[in-house]
């Protein structure tokens, strides 16, 4: 009896050393993310009160800064400081979200076109040189992008390239791949090919088995390989930093970090931007959140 | 015989295409970037010589021009070491409390997917905004608390600027590995655990017997890929939290191939730069999967 | 599964479709200039830029019909960067902003051509620009371009501070400012009594040289050699001040090092500091009601120290090499720098147009002598602060040394961190200048 007291006070002891660390943990994942929203929605006057609105009070919440972003119209009521703070590059973040969408949207649909079928044959087949080739394709994924940024601006420059969307998707598309015949590949490795076999014993050809009995079977794993795809190629910067250089092919990473380096501008327009931002990649993790996990864990059977 | 080269006709003409944009866009570069670092470069413009290695001896002799390269190696080094052992303590601390289905567990797990999918530059406009020194709500918290008195620089601190920056880093780059955790954990078959219980293994001993060995391969995935991202993925947080400062604090590698190549123009050094860091990965990535892995380990053992 | 299988399809005709159309919208424009700026008040520099585009059309010398001006714009502390590579891989503008400390090295890699080999003309303006202002536009003695703007670093003070901690007239020594400040600081006025931005960007290199030259120190002479001391002297000294202030007597905050100018401005505006080092355009908004919480209170002082002289600096209008691909482009090119930074004829009457806008609207400082005699100009510049003192102050303004040497701009990147170094007692400011003045003959000898 004794016993049993101690070890159920030992795990109540346990649970509240779990619950505290579990909400100090939440604190500091979901306090950044709580912050920029409401600075979004704040008056720019009252972002410089110290201490600040943890909270935000009725009177100071705005959507001023939302508006300015999509129509680049000056809120009327803001003084002409706040005016002065408002910059025009403010307004280069909705067309360059939509870049970065455009420029995702087709990194992840040749990542399909090409992965998909790539994975699969790294899976079921054995062929001259295979296992060297598929490392040295994961290999690549160690290149520090910073390296080859130089000659890649060289070389687009030459190719007349610059500043394109298309030199972007297929830069991404080059970086994202290995990753995402990687991760389909594991996946394939855990399918039996029993239904394949079956398959083409009924005489179907190749395109058709793939696209009728191979592609329901790994679909979760694609859609996990391509979210992954996805968020790689919208949130990428450094190539995206140089590589652009008007709003032609400016992404969202590029303009918001030349918006938060630039002077004297509206924090909370900068906010809001950031929110703007990261809301696609967000609600789209949010909706796949199980593929997203069950991808993490695809990478274990390497 | 003949089988097999249909076979590999058959499979290369499934995966050229993809060879093909990783041969075009990552391959051919790289092999341009070795070329571009036996050049000579003034003001942004090649000079036309050939100067081989130079560039290279240039960066570990000639600490004037080419300032600050042991510095920001050490830098470098500090901060990978302590971004991967935060990094590695932090998601594996999450992802056992993930496991101990609390009613804080579920929330656990899904708000991880919010850094998750936050790109690595807003990030960092997020935290630099947090950190301000004028208006940072942190400073806020701070002097609501009563621990300040004036809101006070926080990443203009030379005790505090690299450490701001792993702070923010190791926010964006938990969640990825507490998953791996979490799965690794999910592969421990719970009869361990209860036989380690009836043996009377207390919390810890349970831990460091059964949870850490049975872990190993998922560790040391972790470790290769976190070791990899904060050797050059910290780049957007030093871009617009600190440029490098104060000092040169937080000048790490990645930032200093960065300046040597769009400041300082000299593209050949930067690249040599940018290779020297590459090289550093390899050799990190390689200590790792000879200490670590587990068939190797066996068979040493079985060697015996 | 199938949904969302067919809802990514969607997706990607949709984006597919979007893109198609984005490619096609450009339309044909006989002439199209490229022309590259920081971001500072765009929608004002696109409003001028359209009024360009109309008036070459119809009023211009010679006029060319259909120009149309393309402006991309990059931060003013990644400017360089972003000009560099765009030319370093081929590029280029035909109108770009430039400052003085970058056209050395822009003009010795070609970049940019002389204005005056091209459009003789130019050289008419120089008796009507500061001498100054000259010199920071011109290269192996020819000239490269027109003035955008140009400003000195003044230093500012609050009044009203000053008046409540019983203190009757500004400092004019380093000692006295310490004196000042720490007297400010015991009354509990203010925590942060002084202010200077000292963050490794661009804006360094302004307080810098201010800050060297007030106590007269001089860091490299007109034969391009390094001629500080490093183990005292002016130079020395005013690091070691620096050091001193924000380390001991706590009288800067150490978040100076993180802050530009233009934060500087935003805490003196605020009201949290009492002194403060920042260019003149920046003193008018001090003194404006509603966008100042010290309206009426700011006020300029000479700059305290030795000689009182300051930092004085010039950004201008330069034409980059593509403009001379063909005869119509280099013609264009001329128009657009000469209506931005020169005299031309709009809607009939002859002025310094666009120079005269920055001025009035924005209150960006002038080296366009004849504009003090536009009374609108004058009523701007009387209102921001003692006239008398600004006038002085900007006789006793100096460029920056050094930069007509291609090497300044990689030398003065290195600069900032080694100062930094020191002001956060990383290493010895002896040892810290001997670096800088190693760098220097390093970088000169190569």
């Amino acid at each position: 009896m004794l016993l049993l007291s101690t070890i159920s006070r030992r795990k109540k002891i346990k649970r509240v050393i779990v619950i505290c660390l579990s909400v100090i943990f939440l604190i500091y994942i979901l306090s950044p993310i709580y912050w920029v929203i409401i600075s979004g929605f704040q008056k720019e006057a009252a972002l410089e009160d110290r201490p600040p609105h943890f909270i935000p009070k009725k009177e100071i919440v705005t959507s001023n800064h939302y508006h300015f972003l999509f129509t680049g119209d000056i809120p009327p009521d803001s003084t002409l400081m706040l005016q002065s703070m408002y910059t025009m590059s403010g307004t280069l973040v909705y067309p360059a979200i939509i870049n970065s969408l455009i420029i995702a949207l087709f990194v992840t649909f040749i990542n399909f076109m090409l992965g998909f079928p790539a994975g699969h044959v790294f899976a079921r087949y054995r062929f001259w040189a295979d296992k060297k080739i598929f490392l040295l394709m994961l290999a690549t994924r160690l290149l520090p992008s910073i390296s080859i940024v130089i000659p890649m601006y060289i070389l687009l420059n030459k190719a007349g390239l610059l500043d394109t969307k298309f030199a972007l998707i297929c830069i991404y598309t080059a970086i994202t791949l290995p990753f995402t015949i990687w991760i389909l590949k594991a996946y394939f490795k855990n399918i039996p090919p029993a239904f394949e076999e079956a398959a083409r014993i009924d005489g179907c050809g190749y395109f058709k088995m793939m696209a009728k009995v191979v592609l329901p079977l790994a679909m979760p794993g694609i859609i996990a390989a391509l979210i992954f795809a996805f968020m790689t190629s919208y949130g990428e910067f450094v190539f995206a930093t140089i590589l652009t250089q008007t709003i032609a092919s400016k992404t969202q990473t590029a303009v918001l970090a030349a918006l938060a380096q630039g002077m004297s501008t509206s924090r909370g327009m900068i906010a809001a931007a950031a929110t703007l931002s990261f809301l696609p990649p967000l609600v789209l993790a949010v909706i796949f959140r199980k593929h997203v996990l069950a991808g993490v864990c695809i990478n274990l059977k390497i | 015989m003949k089988r097999y080269t249909k076979t590999s006709i058959f499979a290369y003409s499934i995966i050229l295409p993809s060879l093909l944009f990783i041969f075009i866009f990552l391959l051919f570069p790289l092999l341009y970037s070795i070329s571009i670092s036996f050049r000579g470069y003034k003001y942004g413009v090649p000079t036309g010589e050939i100067v081989w290695f130079r560039n290279f001896v240039d960066i570990f002799t000639k600490e004037t021009v080419a300032p600050g390269f042991y510095e920001s190696l050490l830098v470098t080094l500090k901060f990978t070491v302590s971004a991967v052992i935060a990094v590695v303590v932090i998601s594996l601390t999450i992802a056992l409390l993930i496991k101990e289905r609390c009613i804080t567990s579920t929330w656990l797990k899904y708000s991880l997917l919010l850094p998750y999918a936050i790109p690595g530059v807003i990030s960092a406009v997020v935290w630099n905004w947090i950190y301000d020194a004028n208006f940072g709500v942190l400073n806020g918290v701070l002097f609501k608390l009563g621990l300040i008195k004036d809101y006070v620089g926080i990443t203009s601190n030379p005790g505090l600027a690299l450490w701001a920056i792993l702070f923010a880093y190791v926010w964006k780059f938990v969640p990825a590995s507490t998953y791996i955790f979490s799965a690794g954990l999910a592969t421990i078959p719970d009869s361990v655990y209860e036989a380690a219980q009836m043996d009377g293994a207390g919390t810890f001993r349970t831990f460091f017997k059964i949870t850490i060995p049975s872990l190993m391969p998922v560790l040391q995935l972790v470790l290769v890929m976190q070791t990899i991202f904060a050797l050059v993925m910290h780049f957007g947080l030093v871009f617009v939290l600190t440029q490098g400062g104060p000092g040169s604090r937080t000048r790490t590698l990645a930032w200093l191939v960065y300046m040597e190549s769009f400041t300082y123009t000299r593209f050949g050094r930067g690249t040599a730069m940018a290779i020297i860091l590459a090289l550093i990965m390899v050799v990190f990535i390689y200590v790792y999967l000879v200490l670590l892995n587990p068939e190797r380990q066996i068979e040493r053992k079985g060697g015996r | 599964m199938k949904k969302i299988f067919i809802l990514m399809v969607c997706f990607f005709i949709l984006a597919a479709s979007v893109f198609a159309g984005a490619q096609k919208e450009e339309a044909e424009v006989p002439v199209t200039l490229k022309f590259a700026g920081w971001t500072y008040d765009l929608e004002k520099v696109t409003e001028n830029l359209a009024r360009y585009e109309e008036w070459v059309a119809t009023e211009a010398d010679t006029p060319i019909p259909g120009v149309a001006v393309e402006m991309d714009d990059a931060g003013y502390g990644e400017f360089d960067t972003h000009i560099t590579t765009t030319f370093a891989a081929g590029g280029s503008y035909d109108v770009l902003y430039s400052s003085d400390h970058w056209l050395s090295k822009w003009a010795e890699a070609g970049w940019v051509v002389p204005l005056e080999d091209h459009f003789p003309e130019v050289r008419n303006y120089i008796q009507d620009i500061a001498p100054y202002s000259v010199e920071a536009m011109t290269y192996k003695g020819k000239l490269y371009g027109l003035p955008y703007y140009t400003d000195v670093m003044y230093f500012v003070y609050n009044k009203k501070m000053l008046a409540d901690a019983g203190i009757k007239a500004p400092p004019t020594t380093w000692d006295e400012v310490k004196e000042q400040a720490l007297k400010l600081k015991k009354a509990g006025i203010t925590a942060d009594p002084m202010m200077v931005g000292l963050k490794a960007g661009s804006w360094f290199d302004e307080a810098f040289f201010a800050l060297i030259y007030s106590e007269g120190g001089s860091l490299i002479d007109k034969n391009l050699n390094p001629v500080f001391r490093t183990d005292s002297g002016p130079v020395y000294d005013m690091i070691e001040w620096v050091k001193g202030s924000i380390n001991d007597t706590k009288i800067i905050p150490r978040k100076v090092l993180e802050m530009t100018a233009v934060d500087v401005q935003q805490a003196f505006k605020k009201g949290d500091t009492a002194f403060a080092i920042v260019p003149g355009y920046m003193i008018r908004e001090f003194n404006t009601p509603g966008i100042s919480d010290v309206a009426g209170q700011a006020d300029v002082a000479m700059m305290p120290g030795k000689s009182h002289f300051t930092d004085g600096y010039s950004r201008m209008y330069l034409m980059g090499k593509s403009a001379l691909r063909e005869e119509k482009v280099k013609q264009a090119s001329w128009n657009l720098i000469e209506f931005m930074g020169g005299e031309t004829t709009v809607d009939g009457t002859k002025a310094y147009h666009i120079a005269r806008r920055w001025a009035i609207e924005n209150g960006l400082g002038f080296s366009v002598l004849s504009l003090w005699n536009d009374p609108e100009v004058n009523k701007v510049f009387s209102n921001m602060g003692n006239t008398e003192v600004m006038k002085a102050q900007k006789e006793k303004a100096k460029s920056k040394e050094g930069i007509s040497a291609p090497w300044f701009a990689e030398w003065i990147s290195l600069v900032r961190t080694e100062v930094q170094k020191a002001i956060i007692g990383e290493e010895k400011t002896s040892s810290v200048l001997d670096t800088i003045k190693k760098q220097w003959v390093d970088l000169k000898r190569e």
